[in-house]
């Protein structure tokens, strides 16, 4: 699904194609989630790393691409880089330098300690924001930094996002989701967009049935999140759902 | 008793089972209980015309009045375990011809359906789906449709803990019923991703399938209705009748889902751009 002339929603995927700069952008991998539930008890068998790598294999077929973005938490721990953090990065950095692909990380809440293995990895990281021709990307979790380029679009991860559309039977089916939206950025009026998270794990926070004001980012929390459109995306489709505000009592 | 029994034969041609008053008069109940329970059973028959039995699964379609929605009640009266898997197999073969979900409320006395779209159902159609049921065995059936279910995600946090792959106490602290099942749902989608016969799975779908239901028995009764030893009567009734009040107010209710997922998600997203007049 085409969003304007440059950006691309991958059908089915929590994954968003810029043409201009040949790019693939992704948020939210988490990747050692396992190992950290497991420390706290829970004995989850490893299912993160394969989805995540099975998603950007369908992503790379057949486009060109020359960096992959991801605007932030690519791992999971904050208090530390662990070991099962540091083989799955290094599992994804290898699949990707064999492509010829440039990472470029924006680091997010969860990326603590990443700098200090960044040129081993072969992982760019930008501290807060990172421009590349009109487009900004953040991690979402703090107000967004001021540039002097010019921008015309704004993406962020860090909400996780997902629709759930309540059904009368009594069910609740949940969608990962885009957001698009406007918000004002330098004084100016900016393109929105949110992505899902890629995590296996991190379906999302439902959107539309939670409380406006319980929306993590700060970014989100200034731009109306009603006046948002959610795409959803799985099972091969991306769909436009409409707005969230539309979308807070409805069920089929 | 007597009284009561000769104005029943002259309402409704008397299918209340002979030597009922009898039956009733050799209980250890007062009087007031009896006659409750038999007035009971005659509001069903003045209501409704038939009185299920061992041999008759009385099949009620009708509405509810706050919701105008379409409940098709099934009188079977085999008890739980039985109902539960029977009721299961129903919803599954109609969701299959109708390409919706379907609620469902089971109870010892029988189970509902709640389709999300009113159901043209008749006898014929109810022999086929019978026929399909037996056809394609009661067991494959339920394995096909457990997946996402709320009995599945219920039994797995069970199995789970047991296995521990989840703890219920940890460090000295113990884990909440909530986070426990959060956990175990997490732990389903990483093993499902790994094999779906992954040891704890597999577990799963045995308890169901044995502790839970009892799936030899509900066979039998789907080979009698089969073979017509157990009668099919369906009725249509404006509300529903004295003996489903209790199987819709206190029923466990879960859902049989849609199985073909991208089908699902675009009737969904038909449905709520119609709602939503987008």
């Amino acid at each position: 699904m085409l969003i304007g002339k440059d950006m691309e929603i991958l059908e089915g995927l929590p994954v968003l194609y810029i043409k201009s700069i040949k790019s693939l952008v992704v948020s939210d991998l988490h990747l050692g989630y396992e190992g950290g539930m497991i420390k706290s008890g829970i004995a989850i068998p490893k299912a993160n790393i394969k989805s995540i790598m099975e998603t950007l294999d369908k992503a790379f077929d057949g486009r060109k691409v020359e960096r992959l973005i991801v605007v932030g938490d690519i791992k999971n721990d904050f208090s530390s880089l662990n070991v099962e953090e540091l083989n799955e990065l290094g599992s994804i950095t290898r699949a990707l330098k064999e492509k010829e692909v440039l990472i470029d990380l924006v680091k997010g809440n969860h990326d603590n300690f990443i700098d200090g293995y960044s040129q081993s990895l072969g992982i760019r990281v930008h501290p807060s924001v990172f421009v590349l021709g009109d487009y900004l990307f953040a991690h979402g979790d703090k107000q967004l930094d001021k540039t002097d380029s010019p921008v015309s679009t704004v993406i962020i991860g860090h909400e996780h996002p997902s629709i759930g559309i309540r059904s009368k039977v009594g069910t609740v089916e949940r969608f990962r989701c885009f957001l698009t939206g406007k918000i004002s950025y330098s004084g100016r009026k900016t393109e929105l967009l949110v992505l899902p998270a890629m995590g296996y794990f991190e379906t999302g926070s439902d959107i539309n049935l939670h409380n406006k004001r319980r929306v993590m980012s700060p970014v989100l929390r200034k731009a109306d999140v009603d006046k948002m459109e959610a795409i959803a995306v799985g099972y091969g489709m991306a769909l436009n759902f409409g707005r969230i505000g539309d979308l807070r009592n409805v069920e089929v | 008793m007597a009284k009561q029994k000769k104005i029943v034969r002259a309402g409704s041609e008397g299918e209340i089972p002979e030597g009922v008053g009898d039956l009733l008069d050799s209980m250890p109940a007062d009087q007031n209980s009896k006659l409750a329970i038999y007035n009971y059973f005659v509001e069903q028959q003045l209501f409704a015309g038939h009185i299920p039995t061992n041999k008759l699964i009385l099949v009620e379609v009708t509405n509810d009045e706050e919701s105008g929605r379409e409940y098709i009640i099934f009188h079977s009266l085999f008890g739980r375990r039985i109902n539960d898997a029977i009721s299961r197999a129903f919803a599954a073969s109609l969701t299959e011809f109708l390409d919706m979900d379907i609620g469902i409320m089971v109870n010892d006395n029988g189970f509902v359906l709640i389709p999300e779209e009113e159901v043209k159902l008749n006898e014929k159609n109810l022999k086929k789906i019978v026929e399909e049921i037996c056809n394609v065995g009661l067991p494959q059936i339920i394995r096909a449709n457990l997946a996402g279910t709320e009995l599945m995600k219920r039994k797995f946090r069970h199995v789970a803990a047991r296995s521990f792959m989840i703890l219920r106490n940890y460090k000295g602290h113990k884990i909440s019923v909530k986070s426990q099942q959060f956990n175990s749902q997490l732990v389903f989608k990483a093993a499902e991703a790994i094999n779906p016969n992954f040891p704890v799975i597999k577990e799963t779908y045995r308890e169901i399938m044995d502790d839970v239901m009892d799936l030899p028995r509900a066979g039998l009764v789907m080979d009698a209705l089969k073979k017509g030893e157990i009668r099919i009567k369906l009725v249509k009734t404006p509300n529903p009748s004295p003996f489903s009040h209790n199987m819709i107010t206190f029923g466990q209710a879960d859902a049989v889902l849609m199985k073909d997922r991208h089908l699902h998600l675009q009737r969904l997203h038909k449905m709520v751009m119609k709602e939503i007049g987008g």
